[in-house]
């Protein structure tokens, strides 16, 4: 059923926005502008926590909104909202006029030399809640199989999936659809009184297939484990200027995060909501009283 | 590393970075999948020049404060390297430093680049997008361990 549907029909419906009436309003909304575009996206977010032999938390979650952005010299104005309407776009749009009018030379389109390194479906529909459950289970019994030192197994597994579509005042326009999922597994394994912990993660923009491929979740046990068995046995690290040797894949984002410009945290947190909660301060002008400020509709766990 | 606003008010051209979280985000310029190509050296051969250092295997969370480029991450997984061979593991290492200095630093790139299995979240200015790095084996002589002992 839904996976027929062609992914645009959650941004584009009879009742809101159609594409040719999105085109003509942007064209007119930033007319004065040198750059900038509105931005269509449809959501859906789902993520499973399991911890102590049982499914503590499941969560699901749908949100879909606009971003409208005109950009004249140094200035940014920003509006969003959780409905696509065209009242909606040109409620948004007079916060733009704001703005001073552009005079400089109107920004050429993207490239256009993006590849499809990802499909269209959607990892959410493709694999029953029942299913995904018992993954949890699995993986929570096989860890705690593989050792009696297992003291706890936490597993995450979330997905989601979003449609988004990128149209711009000269008529260009770009659609993209992206899943996107993680498997976490953290173990903590308990000798003689001291507690260690290990975990292990893996995820990316494909379906859940490749996570419930076995060999895939119980390499992610197995890494898990060795972690927290090795911390068992860890001693004191020494202080002090030494030599250091990296290992290879992650270890690199010491080196390749202090190529950007500003202050920024790093985690690896396990199921990380894609689209976490939103809020109106992110807009650098404040929001016109039309502009919403989004919020995912709140999902009732299937 | 430039989105479209700022690579016009620099007169240089984008290289396609503008990011953003979601649409009721801003589009800012950010790191997309980042990494370091692979060298020519044997990793075993890479670790055996270390008389005596750690082994950095995994690391959990850390903050890179980029304006100065200083970096806290704490490891995960780490041994003692003792004459060239991996020694016991350690606990509660944090590598200390700034990522221009380490980068004058390297002493052998390994063979092996290998990219992160897809765990990364990169924060900044309050939105968090999904982020892959990646980078071969590495031996950087003088680097800041804050440990225990």
């Amino acid at each position: 059923m839904i996976e027929n549907l062609d992914p645009r029909s959650f941004l584009y419906r009879p009742d809101g926005l159609d594409p040719e009436r999105a085109k003509a309003l942007v064209a007119s909304s930033l007319s004065a502008c040198d750059d900038g575009e509105l931005y269509l996206q449809y959501s859906a977010v789902e993520s499973f926590g399991f911890d102590d032999g049982r499914l503590k938390t499941a969560d699901y979650s749908t949100d879909s909104g606009f971003g409208l952005r005109g950009v004249s010299g140094e200035m940014t104005g920003f509006s969003h909202s959780n409905e696509i309407s065209e009242a909606a776009i040109r409620r948004a749009a007079q916060t733009l006029q704001l703005l001073d009018p552009a005079k400089g030379e109107k920004a050429p389109p993207p490239r256009g030399n993006n590849r499809h390194l990802y499909g269209e479906a959607n990892p959410l529909e493709a694999i029953p809640f029942a299913k995904k459950v018992a993954l949890c289970q699995q993986i929570d019994a096989a860890a705690r199989a593989r050792d009696p030192r297992v003291a706890q197994v936490s597993v995450g597994l979330s997905g989601s999936w979003s449609v988004v579509e990128v149209v711009r005042p000269d008529g260009f326009v770009a659609t993209d659809v992206r899943p996107l999922v993680r498997l976490n597994v953290s173990i903590v394994a308990e000798q003689n009184g001291r507690r260690e912990s290990g975990s292990f993660g893996m995820g990316g923009r494909y379906l859940y297939d490749d996570l419930f491929e076995e060999g895939r979740w119980n390499r992610a046990v197995d890494e898990a484990l060795a972690q927290a068995l090795v911390n068992l046995e860890s001693v004191d690290a020494p202080a002090g200027e030494q030599t250091v040797l990296l290992g290879p894949g992650w270890p690199g984002i010491i080196l390749t995060k202090p190529s950007a410009t500003a202050s920024k945290a790093i985690s690896t947190a396990r199921a990380p909501a894609p689209f976490p909660a939103r809020s109106a301060s992110a807009s650098p002008l404040p929001a016109s009283p039309s502009s919403t400020t989004a919020q995912s509709a709140s999902g009732a766990a299937r | 590393m430039q989105d479209r606003l700022n690579a016009r008010l620099m007169g240089v051209p984008a290289t396609g970075n503008g990011r953003r979280e979601s649409y009721a985000h801003a589009p800012m310029p950010r790191m997309t999948n980042t990494f370091m190509r692979g060298g020519n050296d044997d990793p075993a051969e890479l670790m055996g020049r270390v008389k005596n250092g750690i082994y950095a295997k995994s690391f959990g969370g850390g903050q890179v404060d980029i304006v100065s480029g200083k970096f806290v991450f704490s490891c995960t997984e780490a041994y003692k390297i003792e004459n060239g061979k991996l020694g016991a593991p350690i606990k509660g290492a944090t590598l200390i430093g700034d990522g221009p200095t380490v980068l004058t630093k390297v002493a052998g790139i390994g063979n092996d680049m290998a990219l992160d299995e897809g765990i990364g979240m990169c924060g900044k200015g309050g939105q968090s997008v999904p982020a892959g790095v990646g980078q071969p084996t590495l031996l950087v002589e003088g680097l800041t361990v804050g440990g225990t002992a």
